[in-house]
Formats: C-alpha cells, structure tokens, sequence
C-alpha cells in the first residue's frame, strides 16, 4: 500500500500569499507550522507537509473508504536536512513519520514518508513502516500543462517505467480506475501492484509498488462490473491507456527524475 | 436566501481557481468540483475557508469530505444557513 503527491512549486497558486489567513490553521498542526517557519527552504518545506497529509490520504482511503481527509490531523514530522540528504544538483530528500489517527488496514499506523524536493516541486511518497522501499518505483516529470492532458501524461509515464521494472512489453499494462483509484492491470487482469497517481501545475508523478496478493475484491469496490467498458457506479469505468505514443512520447519514456528509493529496475 | 442565489455565490468563490473554462461555463449542481472544475486539492482548502467566511457557517471536514459536485456545496451550505 502506498500513496504520493506532487506539488509545483512554481504555480502561481503555490504562492502561500495566494491563500487565506486561516489556511495555515485549519492545515498545519501547530508544530508544522512552527518547523515551516524555521525552515531554510519553507516554500518546498510548506508543500512537503501538505503532499504528505495527500500521499497519507491517499493510502488510507484504500484501505478504509471511511477515512476523511482532516489535514490537521495528519502530521507530517521530518527528519532535519542533512547533507547525505542530496540526491542530486539542485534535488534533495527529506525523509520522515506521519502517525495516522486511527490504525487502517492490517494494522497500519505508522507511515514512512520520502519528499524529493527541487526549487520547482516537492514529491512525497508515504508507506506504511517497515516497507521496502527499495521495492518502490517512482517517476516524476514536467509536462506543459497547456498542452497536455496530465492525468493521461501521470498514466502513460508509469505505465512506460512499471513495465521496464517489470521486464513486460508496456502494450501488456493498462491502467484502469476503480472509482477514482487507478489499479494496474496486465494483459487484461488486475495485478496486486499498487499504484498512486498525482498531477499539479507542470508536474506529474507516479509511485508504484509490489502488494499483498489479491485474495478478493477491494473494499468498496463494485461487485462484478469487471468487464471492460461498462460503466457502473464505483465500478469499473472504461479509462484505459496504453503507453504514451503521441509525437512527444519520446521525450517522455523517461521521466525527468527517476528517483526514489531504488526502484525495482 | 434561496438556493440559486447559494449557487450564485459558490460559483463566484470557485471561479478564480477553475482550471477547465468549458465545464464553468456549462457549471450546474451536477458539475464535479475536483474533476470537472479542476479546482486542486489545497486550494479546496481555501474555497471551504471562504464558504465559511462569506456564508458565516463552520464547515467541518467530515462535511467537505461529502462534497464533490457544485450542488453538494450548494446543498451543504443551504443546510447550514
Ligand atoms: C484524492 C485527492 C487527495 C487527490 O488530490 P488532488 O490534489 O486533487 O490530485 P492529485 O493529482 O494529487 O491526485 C489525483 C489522483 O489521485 C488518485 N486518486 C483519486 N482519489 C483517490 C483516492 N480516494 N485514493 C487514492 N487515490 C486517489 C487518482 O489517480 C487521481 O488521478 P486522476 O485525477 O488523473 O484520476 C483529493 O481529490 C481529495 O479527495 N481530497 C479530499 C477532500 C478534500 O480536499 N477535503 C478538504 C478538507 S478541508
């Protein structure tokens, strides 16, 4: 299980001064508020704790469909910037814990979280403690938003990498949507991998790892609207796409980072 | 206050963050606020705050998580008025 979420720093609409003064209160704990403040890099600093309440939402509301998004209560805690933090010119990575309010699933609390952070977005990708990271590929690029159409453009670039880490022909994946979660199908059948999407201003990210074998259906999930194309509610909608082949394809089979964490390549 | 004058209102709070100009304008309680407007998460945030400010209600988050079309906003709000 996991979940992630990208943040352009360079959106206009990333602009704290864009938000309203009670913003902050009704987000950030107090201490996350305090550690933005203090921070040296409080822009990318500010994003990193609400891309983490985002990647942990996400993953909850997986395996609890129950589970409302209350920021503040999702506190991200973070580790101090070291100088091995760097991942690169220009790129680092903070690393830290976000205990959800309640246990979900089998009994995961605690998350794990990665923020990879260049001066023009933050990506946070949260797991549930004691998970493997080197098991999770990650992929992060820009896109010109004007132009493409950034669900699609975050689909196509995790179907490219998933296949590479998987040694598959990217035309075997597809991803399709279960209400609005994206799972990861191959040749047609649901696989266990798990796979969490974002897209913000002139990014788009992806995170994908190995999970449990599947053993029934999803929580919530639509009982039986399997078959392709048919619509239903909650069920299976006929979002299906391949790998990215319009004329900007190429430049795009590698993402601009492809970070992480190790990834399964 | 009836409810086309709520509609009125919320549309105006959202306009400024839409990104898809179509859907506002074809905007009607059936029209997804994330989806369809493509208002993002955060600043999701900031429309509630101001829904709260401009209506002088509280909106809890349980309430937004409940929200995903204009009319749900629409609906929630004249609930609470
Ligand atoms: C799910 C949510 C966190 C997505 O955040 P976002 O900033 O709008 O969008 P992102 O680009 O980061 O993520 C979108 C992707 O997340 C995935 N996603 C959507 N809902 C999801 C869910 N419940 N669980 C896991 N993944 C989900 C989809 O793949 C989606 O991609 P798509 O839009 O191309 O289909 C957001 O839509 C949401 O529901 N927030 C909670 C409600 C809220 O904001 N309340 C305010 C409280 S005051």
């Amino acid at each position: 299980m996991l979940g992630n979420d990208v943040v352009d720093l360079r959106d206009p609409e990333s602009d704290p001064e864009s938000f309203r003064p009670r913003f902050d209160e009704r987000v950030f704990a107090e201490e996350e508020r305090r550690e933005i403040a203090h921070d040296p890099r409080p822009l990318a600093r500010r994003w990193a704790h609400w891309a983490a309440k985002e990647a942990a939402y996400k993953l909850a509301r997986r395996l609890d469909p129950g589970f409302v998004f209350s920021p503040r209560t999702l506190v991200a805690r973070f580790d101090p910037l070291s100088e091995a933090a760097t991942r690169g010119p220009g790129v680092v990575e903070r690393r830290g814990r976000l205990e959800l309010p309640r246990t979900v699933g089998p009994e995961i609390s605690t998350l794990e979280l990665r923020s990879t952070e260049s001066a023009a977005c933050v990506h946070v990708v949260a797991l549930p403690g004691g998970f493997d990271w080197g098991a999770v590929d990650v992929g992060v690029a820009r896109i010109d938003p004007a132009r493409e159409d950034a669900g699609r453009v975050a689909r196509a670039l995790a179907i490219t990498d998933v296949a590479r880490s998987l040694g598959v022909a990217a035309e075997r994946l597809a991803i399709a949507k279960v209400g609005r979660v994206p799972v990861v199908e191959l040749d047609g059948e649901r696989t266990s991998l798990v796979l969490s999407l974002s897209h913000h201003g002139a990014w788009v990210a992806f995170a994908c790892a190995p999970g449990p074998a599947r053993t029934g259906r999803v929580r919530g999930e639509a009982a039986a609207e399997r078959t392709p194309g048919v619509a239903s509610s909650g069920g299976w909608r006929p979002v299906r796409d391949g790998p990215r082949k319009d004329a900007a394809g190429g430049r795009r089979a590698a993402p601009d980072w492809r970070t992480s964490t190790g990834g399964t390549a | 206050m009836d409810q086309s004058e709520v509609m009125e209102r919320v549309v105006k709070i959202l306009t400024p963050w839409v990104k898809d100009e179509a859907a506002l304008a074809n905007v009607s309680m059936e029209t997804n606020i994330l989806e369809d407007l493509k208002v993002n998460s955060a600043r999701l945030v900031d429309v509630v705050i101001a829904f709260e400010d401009d209506f002088d209600i509280e909106i809890a988050d349980e309430d937004v998580d409940q929200v995903n079309t204009v009319g749900d906003a629409v609906n929630l709000i004249s609930s609470k008025l």
